[in-house]
């Protein structure tokens, strides 16, 4: 397997005075965040957050409001300085980079999408995707052939002239995009990008990203508050808390085995059948069941199952990696169906 | 301590508690009546000796050692290192710079009262800047208010004290902006420059007259000093202000993108202060006008001259005439800068483009022109939405 394109080790970030002391201090690290806040008026925004983000992989990092997402992100490209841990980027320490070094990985390695776009009003749409090209020193004509190329590919051809103030909420973070790719970077970071946005736009989005990455293939660490959107865009989601990691995993790895309560409370909402994988649902190889039975594989998703365990008379077998492993039948399916219904 | 408590202790029960508000008169009083008593001893005392008006001019210490400075200064002017590197060269550079505008536009050097480039000149020159920056309302005003200048005999010295207000506006800008930039980029120099400008602001203008006077001896080039010492400080605040203001996330999305500080400067925080610094420079312009005709009382020629004459001989008519010149110009100025601000607003080139339309929209204003509508259709298309969803510019406020 080749080396990861992020890789993040013991991160700690400590908001207030004196905030470099107590990752290094055992009994202060170990402290709730309302205790930490009350004897030392810090706020652990991260702790000790340690994962691998693969090449071209969507990772996601989800939590509610304040869990240190945000925070987290920044950490990445230094936007805001951690206390303390270690970022590889590419296997190069980002904490150990010097400034030079520290700008060259922001302007070609990593760049960022944000929630409230941060698009610079004096400027047309196309200025604004251009610029990080312009910061990297590139000639007008350059840029703006680049910045144009990039203008269709995120759908905003016939708008180069406009300012940020006369586009759509939507529009205006198709330009936020644009500006991110048009650097073409290795990995590319996004802060809550579509909250801000209404949901049916939110889901253009959804889908515009899901398509760039195809088309791509950039590595891509989404923070997002939307278990919905986490479920629909990642590969692996990271669920984090008060700043701690809560639990890592694929979608259905959340849903079917959540490591504790606050994590099925996170999912309970979940429309299983279009998350969860046969693997989920397969029960032990029956002897009734005909060895000619169909046969499908565990990594499908339970509602592309439906139709054929339904048009089945008999249960239908179920393989991973070209072994057998189980069965399922229409009780299976209609238990998930079930319990979604309830939990409705 | 503890003699205290003990006295306070058996003191207290003796006296009737009840009674103690209506006996014992208040504070205030007990003040008022010794003041009374105080003074009704001292008018005993004193009357008849040292009460009588004080002599009018008396040299007091403080009198004698500055006037020991000023024979000082007079006598050191032309060897004292202080005077001969800094103060002296400082004197010619700001005459230099006042006395090619006052040539320009006012008099000539040889005192010929018209200037270089003749009347007309000077009317045309002003008002094609009044339209470059401005637009043609104001390059009109600039005009009308210039040729009745000479209309009433007064065009000389309006445009000495144009030129004046140019050279110190000029020399504020020159030191104000790089000033506020810092203030605004770096919060100890903001700490270090804010009592300064305080300061600055809280002596009234009368005040540092006499010093600079004394230092760069009288005529424009201590009317000009004293002006950017009264101008400066709004220029340099806005300029902060302009700077500080500018949202984290916006900072954040440029310093995301790996900009130095120099770039950060050049392409986020001076066009986004641009406006906000030109309010400065308006601001600017006005303090320098008023303290440029106040700087008269120092020599400094112009309209002030005009009016401190005329007042020296009760010549209400010229006063008034020439207080009314004054007037205009500033409106002139007013206008003009004002005009330029506007136009330094972001995408204020479209909306002169796309015809006049109010750009303080409200806030809650989320329907746009019709750029704006067909904005949203194009983003559903781009997305694949449906016709027949939700009204399309719900989507439209960036703000929701
Ligand atoms: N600059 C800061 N100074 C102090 N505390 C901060 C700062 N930024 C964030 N925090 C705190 O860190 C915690 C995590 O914030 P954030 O990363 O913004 O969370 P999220 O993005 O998940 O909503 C919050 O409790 C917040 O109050
Ligand atoms: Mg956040």
């Amino acid at each position: 397997m080749n080396s990861p394109a992020i890789s993040v080790r013991n991160l700690w970030k400590v908001f207030g005075p004196g905030g470099e002391k107590i990752p290094g201090n055992r009994e202060l690290s170990a402290l709730s965040s309302a205790e930490l806040l009350e004897r030392t008026r810090c706020v652990a925004a991260v702790r000790n957050l340690s994962f691998d983000v693969a090449k071209g992989e969507v990772f996601v990092v989800m939590g509610l409001s304040g869990s240190g997402k945000s925070t987290l992100i920044r950490c990445l490209t230094r936007l805001i300085e951690p206390t303390s841990g270690q970022v590889l980027v590419d296997g190069n320490d980002v904490l150990q980079a010097g400034t030079a070094e520290l700008r060259e990985l922001r302007r070609r390695k990593v760049s960022m999408v944000f929630q409230h776009f941060g698009l610079l009003p004096h400027r047309t749409v196309l200025d604004n995707v251009s610029y990080g090209l312009q910061i990297r020193g590139a000639g007008k004509s350059e840029r703006h052939a680049k910045a144009r190329e990039i203008i269709e590919l995120v759908g905003l051809k016939g708008y180069e002239q406009h300012y940020p103030d006369q586009l759509s909420g939507g529009m205006q973070q198709r330009v936020g995009l644009g500006r991110a790719l048009a650097g073409d970077p290795d990995t590319i970071l996004f802060d809550e990008p579509f909250s801000a946005l209404d949901p049916l736009i939110r889901r253009d989005m959804q889908a515009e990203v899901i398509r760039l990455h195809k088309e791509m293939g950039k590595t891509m660490v989404f923070v997002t508050h939307d278990l919905s959107e986490a479920l629909k865009l990642g590969d692996r989601i990271l669920i984090m808390r008060n700043g701690e990691p809560v639990q890592c995993g694929t979608g259905d790895d959340l849903v079917g085995s959540p490591a504790d309560k606050y994590i099925e409370d996170f999912v309970s909402e979940v429309p299983r059948a279009d998350v969860l994988t046969l693997k989920w649902i397969t029960r032990p190889l029956a002897d009734t069941t005909p060895r000619d039975a169909a046969v499908l594989n565990s990594r499908l998703i339970i509602r592309d199952a439906i139709p054929a365990v339904m048009h089945s008379s008999c249960p239908v077998l179920v393989e991973e990696g070209g072994r057998i492993t189980g069965q399922i039948d229409r009780d299976s399916i209609l238990s998930v169906l079930q319990a979604a219904e309830s939990a409705a | 301590m503890s003699v205290v408590l003990q006295e306070r202790k058996t003191a207290r029960p003796a006296p009737a508690p009840v009674s103690e508000p209506r006996r014992r008169p208040s504070r205030r009083t007990i003040l008022l009546l010794s003041a009374a008593a105080i003074w009704i001893l001292g008018f005993l005392v004193l009357n008849g000796t040292a009460t009588l008006a004080l002599p009018a001019s008396e040299l007091t210490d403080l009198h004698r050692s500055l006037n020991q400075f000023n024979a000082w200064v007079a006598a050191n002017r032309a060897d004292n290192p202080l005077f001969l590197y800094v103060f002296t060269p400082l004197r010619s550079a700001v005459d230099a710079v006042a006395n090619l505008f006052t040539t320009t536009f006012a008099a000539t050097a040889t005192g010929l009262r018209l200037p270089e480039i003749g009347w007309l000149g000077t009317v045309g020159l002003l008002t094609w800047i009044a339209l470059a920056v401005g637009n043609v309302r104001v390059a009109l005003l600039t005009a009308a208010v210039f040729v009745f200048f000479g209309i009433q005999g007064l065009f000389v010295e309006a445009t000495y004290t144009f030129a004046l207000v140019l050279t110190a506006v000029l020399l504020t800008l020159l030191v104000g902006i790089p000033l506020g930039i810092l203030a605004g980029i770096y919060g100890r120099v903001a700490r270090v420059i804010t009592p300064v400008l305080d300061f600055m602001q809280t002596l009234p203008t009368f005040v540092y007259l006499a010093p600079l006077a004394l230092v760069f001896l009288i005529g424009p080039a201590s009317a000009v000093i004293a002006t950017v010492i009264y101008a400066a400080p709004p220029v340099i605040r806005l300029t902060a202000h302009g700077i500080r203001r500018i949202p984290d996330n916006t900072r954040e999305a440029s310093d995301s993108l790996g900009t130095t500080g120099l770039q950060r400067l050049l392409t986020l925080q001076l066009p986004m202060a641009r406006r906000t610094i030109v309010m400065g420079i308006n601001q600017g312009t006005m303090a320098a006008l008023s303290m440029v005709t106040i700087a008269a009382l120092i020599a400094a020629p112009g309209l002030g001259q005009t009016v401190v004459r005329a007042l020296q001989s009760l010549d209400v008519g010229t006063a008034v005439n020439a207080g009314l010149s004054i007037v205009l110009l500033a409106i002139v100025l007013d206008r003009v800068t004002t005009a330029a601000s506007r136009r330094a607003e972001p995408g204020s080139a479209r909306r002169r483009q796309a015809g006049p339309q109010d750009p303080r929209r409200p806030p809650g204003d989320c329907l746009r022109r019709s750029p704006g509508h067909g904005a949203v259709v194009q983003d559903c298309a781009v997305g694949g939405c449906l016709p027949g969803g939700p009204q399309p510019w719900s989507a439209d406020c960036p703000g929701s």
